[in-house]
């Protein structure tokens, strides 16, 4: 009975009652948000790095991978002496360079990748097929684009480029096999592969037997932070970063988007605190007349709480439940602006959706619903009944 | 290897070796940027070997000076150190001979210098290209416009918000006092009258917000600077509250207040005295 | 301390006062009063004399500042908050000047509230509603709400309610304050007949009618009983 009077009391003032709720679901939505933006950086790396096999990425020391353009020599002989760890199954090698293109009175320029394609995981094939041959190269769509071929085209590429002479260094015909999306690289950014080998020989002898990185599978039960620590051990030149370390450099790049996070999810939360407190608030004073009547005819105090307790709740519930898809579309329109960033691989997502994400946020509202309600919820059970009946009356 | 890659190389793999004493030590000078200083341990007059490749033998050389970064956002969040070495000096050991990467160009204070300068250049010189200082900052501060559209949403979003919460919240206070506002119907006040009564307490509220809105923004915005600050070691301010800033803040506010009180006022005044004083 | 033989209510020197800057307000001083099961009492007195005070003490609503209100063998003045609030739901009903239903809930379910609340199981309460809204005569407006009904159906359905828990003693307080002489004419029958049917009734009235309708009349002044006629011996 009293749960009923709690609804009949929120469908009362209708126009009230869906004005805050549209509050409570707008702060949920922002709060929605907040909470996606704070794990989902952190979770959607970790998800794109978990679903390569490769557990470690060697990159030379004190640089993260490609965040330099600085090599390593000896690679032959670096991967061997790895290989050679009773933990490590595979080393892919991995060596970054440039690809330039004359197409008419321009040069089109991409990321190359020089790779063993039996060990790469940078691409994915979307048309085509991956590399056999030597002469052979996968482009992304953005370089395709960018100079007008196809897949079976076969193109002029160099290694190096000198604007002021125009002059190409390292030139060779390549024959253009397949299509790939680039896992690690940024929608716009033009890219293409070619086998390790071409592209050592493309750079000349100041690129002979040089990568830029090495992605390392560990044996299923070992310990790939206890792998990491031995290479950098023995290999001097070398930083060995495990998932988790990558994952606290992304952490540490993109710290101000979880701080952004944790300040507007605080926000929302008391705005929606405040929200659900004032209405209730000036729902009970309208009503104390009624409430010091449900005293005098002899209904329980903690049963007048939990009516307006329920009041407060049930606004956080519905609010939070439409906040859920509000927040939903505004993450994938936030999504959207931060895909934009300079270098961010296409797999990256900054907005995640996770139920427990959606859980928290919820719980945290409807907590809030519930201690918004307390204080004038105690208010209109506390009410001296004689004083207030005849105050009521009075008005 | 261009000129570029091997400059990139010197200081991807610089190598700093403090040398005390070397007996045959070059008298060139280097600076380098205050991290790598504190990083290292080093000092104005301390002796260093620099080379372009780690292992390679290289040049002894005098710490001169150590530089602050500037306030450039292109230089926030990056980790690499970096050194300064006299043109001529990074040419010879990188065995870049006479080549260089760019050329920083001062223009004439004159109009039209500027771009005369750049046509002229870009009409001349083969490979290269003229860029304005202004494009440079653009195309280097991609990421800070990505971070400035991202804002613009969730300001955006804040706005939407908060004009919903004080719609709501107006309603809410104005229906409480529906009673008074039936009597003064009785007693032959009229709606106009109480409807700008409203819509001027709106309006006060509103503005009082607003002054504290304003004096919480300069607040905040000096806290943000003086963190990042000293997160990112960079003299760059990362917001700026400006009068245009304000103006728009209290012209909006100042206007979804007016809002909010006009239609919680209407409201109000539709309905009967009668039914307001709860008859 | 249990209430004297044939007594519902044994009131001792009952005193209610308001402490104000300056002099306290002495609302009621020192009244004594007993009423037996079945008798039908009307508090009358000038506007101020405590009568509406002494009825809120007498319905466990206020605490009296001194003495002691026995009602169906308990001291009503020294009950907890708690008890008070359990002894207004089953052991008074209490009908107000202004009706004081629910606005949200329709008759039948106003007059159920006080029996959900005694954890009545709901098949009974509904029936119970059913009858005591056919006693009131109102069994066609069990599915009305409130703004649905007149003034005198809703003091009806208000006195409905006060019944539901088969209370011991019921105190209506102005019960035709806001009616039109006609339908005060019904109240007025209407308490009768509950007074026939066995209900102990003290009303609180300015109502010249429906105190002479009342067996017996207390009469106060300035917070004492300073008349007490028509006792039934």
């Amino acid at each position: 009975m009293m749960l009923r009077l709690a609804l009949a009391n929120l469908t009362r003032r209708a126009a009230r009652t869906a004005l805050t709720t549209a509050g409570v679901a707008v702060a949920s939505s922002m709060l929605l948000n907040m909470v996606m933006l704070g794990s989902g950086m952190r979770e959607s790396f970790r998800g794109f790095l978990e679903q390569q096999p490769y557990q470690l990425r060697l990159a030379p020391r004190g640089t993260m991978p490609f965040d330099s353009e600085a090599t390593i020599g000896g690679a032959g002989e670096l991967i061997a002496r790895i290989t050679a760890d009773p933990d490590v199954v595979s080393v892919a090698p991995v060596l970054g360079g440039k690809l330039f293109v004359e197409r008419g009175d321009s040069v089109v320029a991409g990321f190359a990748l020089g790779i063993d394609p039996t060990k790469q995981a940078d691409y994915i094939i979307a048309e085509g097929r991956d590399l056999v041959a030597p002469d052979e190269t996968v482009w992304n769509g953005a370089m395709l684009e960018a100079t007008g071929l196809g897949v079976g085209d076969s193109v002029r590429g160099a290694a190096g480029y000198d604007p002021q002479l125009r002059r190409f260094t390292g030139a060779r015909t390549l024959v253009i096999v397949g299509r790939g999306r680039f896992v690690m690289l940024s929608g716009g950014e033009r890219a293409t592969a070619v086998q390790l080998r071409t592209l050592q020989a493309m750079g000349g002898p100041d690129r002979a037997d040089r990568i830029s990185v090495a992605l390392v599978a560990v044996r299923e039960g070992a310990k790939a932070e206890a792998v990491a620590a031995r290479i950098e051990a023995s290999e001097p030149r070398m930083s060995a970063i495990s998932t988790e370390a990558a994952l606290k450099f992304v952490d540490e790049r993109l710290g101000y988007f979880r701080q952004l996070a944790f300040i507007l999810a605080s926000v929302s939360l008391a705005v929606g605190f405040l929200l659900v407190t004032t209405l209730v608030t000036v729902s009970v004073n309208e009503r104390i007349g009624e409430f010091a009547v449900l005293r005098a005819i002899g209904v329980a105090r903690w049963r007048i709480v939990a009516q307006v307790m329920a009041e407060g709740v049930a606004l956080s519930v519905v609010g939070s439940i439409l906040g859920l898809g509000l927040g939903l579309i505004t993450a994938q329109w936030l999504n959207g602006i931060l895909a934009a960033f300079p270098g961010l691989p296409t797999a990256f997502e900054f907005f995640r959706f996770e139920p427990s994400a959606a859980f928290r946020s919820l719980g945290m509202l409807v907590i809030c619903g519930i201690l918004a309600g307390i204080w004038p919820a105690w208010r209109a059970a506390s009410l001296p009944i004689a004083k207030t009946l005849r105050e009521e009356a009075v008005a | 290897m261009s000129a570029d890659r091997r400059l990139l190389a010197l200081l991807a793999a610089l190598v700093l070796v403090p040398t005390v004493g070397a007996a045959q030590a070059s008298r060139r000078t280097i600076a380098i940027d205050a991290r790598l200083a504190a990083r290292a341990g080093l000092a104005v007059g301390d002796r260093v070997v620099i080379a372009p490749i780690a292992g390679t033998p290289g040049d002894t050389v005098t710490i001169a000076a150590i530089t602050e970064r500037s306030a450039d956002p292109s230089e926030v969040a990056r980790s690499e150190f970096r050194a300064r070495l006299h043109l001529d000096h990074l040419q010879t050991l990188t065995g870049a001979s006479d080549r260089v990467g760019r050329f920083a160009i001062a223009t004439a204070d004159s109009p039209g210098a500027l771009d005369s300068a750049v046509a002229q250049i870009n009409g001349l010189a083969f490979g290269f290209k003229a860029y304005r200082a202004s494009e440079v900052a653009i195309e280097t501060s991609a990421t800070f416009r990505v971070v400035n559209r991202f804002h613009r949403a969730i300001g955006v979003i804040t706005i939407v918000a908060s004009a919903i919460f004080l719609l709501c919240i107006t309603l809410l206070k104005v229906d409480e006092r529906r009673r008074d506002v039936g009597a003064l119907r009785l007693l032959g006040v009229s709606r106009s009258t109480i409807v700008r009564a409203v819509v001027l307490e709106a309006s006060f509220v509103s503005l009082i917000g607003s002054a504290m809105g304003v004096a919480f923004g300069y607040l905040a915005s000096a806290i943000v600077n003086w963190y990042y600050q000293g997160v990112y070691s960079t003299p760059l301010k990362f917001a700026i509250v400006t009068p245009a800033i304000v103006l728009f803040a209290t012209t909006l506010s100042l206007a979804l207040g007016v809002l909010a009180g006009l239609l919680a006022a209407q409201r109000l005044v539709r309905r009967p005295p009668l039914e307001l004083v709860g008859r | 301390m249990t209430t004297g033989a044939g007594l519902v209510l044994s009131a001792r020197d009952v005193r209610r006062d308001y402490p104000v800057v300056g002099t306290p307000v002495h609302a009621v001083r020192g009244i004594t009063l007993d009423i037996a099961t079945g008798e039908y009492v009307a508090i009358v007195g000038p506007s101020g004399c405590g009568k509406s005070t002494l009825l809120n003490l007498l319905g466990a609503i206020d605490r009296p500042t001194a003495g002691s209100i026995t009602i169906a063998g308990r001291d009503v003045a020294q009950l907890s908050d708690a008890e008070a609030t359990r002894f207004r739901l089953t052991g008074i009903g209490f009908v107000f000047q202004r009706f004081y239903l629910m606005p949200t809930l329709t008759a039948a379910e106003n007059i159920e509230l006080p029996m959900s609340e005694a954890k009545m199981p709901r098949a009974e309460r509904e029936a119970r509603a059913r009858e005591l809204l056919r006693y009131v005569g109102l069994e066609g407006r069990a599915g009305h709400r409130p703004y649905q009904l007149s003034g005198g159906e809703q003091q009806r359905v208000a006195i409905a309610r006060a019944l539901a828990n088969k209370p011991a003693l019921l105190l209506a307080d102005e019960p035709t304050g806001e009616l039109d002489a006609r339908t005060g004419a019904e109240m007025i029958e209407m308490f009768a007949r509950l007074n026939a049917d066995g209900t102990t009734l003290v009303v609180v009235t300015h109502d010249e009618d429906l105190a002479h309708a009342a067996k017996r009349r207390v009469h106060m002044r300035d917070g004492e009983i300073v008349d007490d006629s028509g006792r039934v011996a």
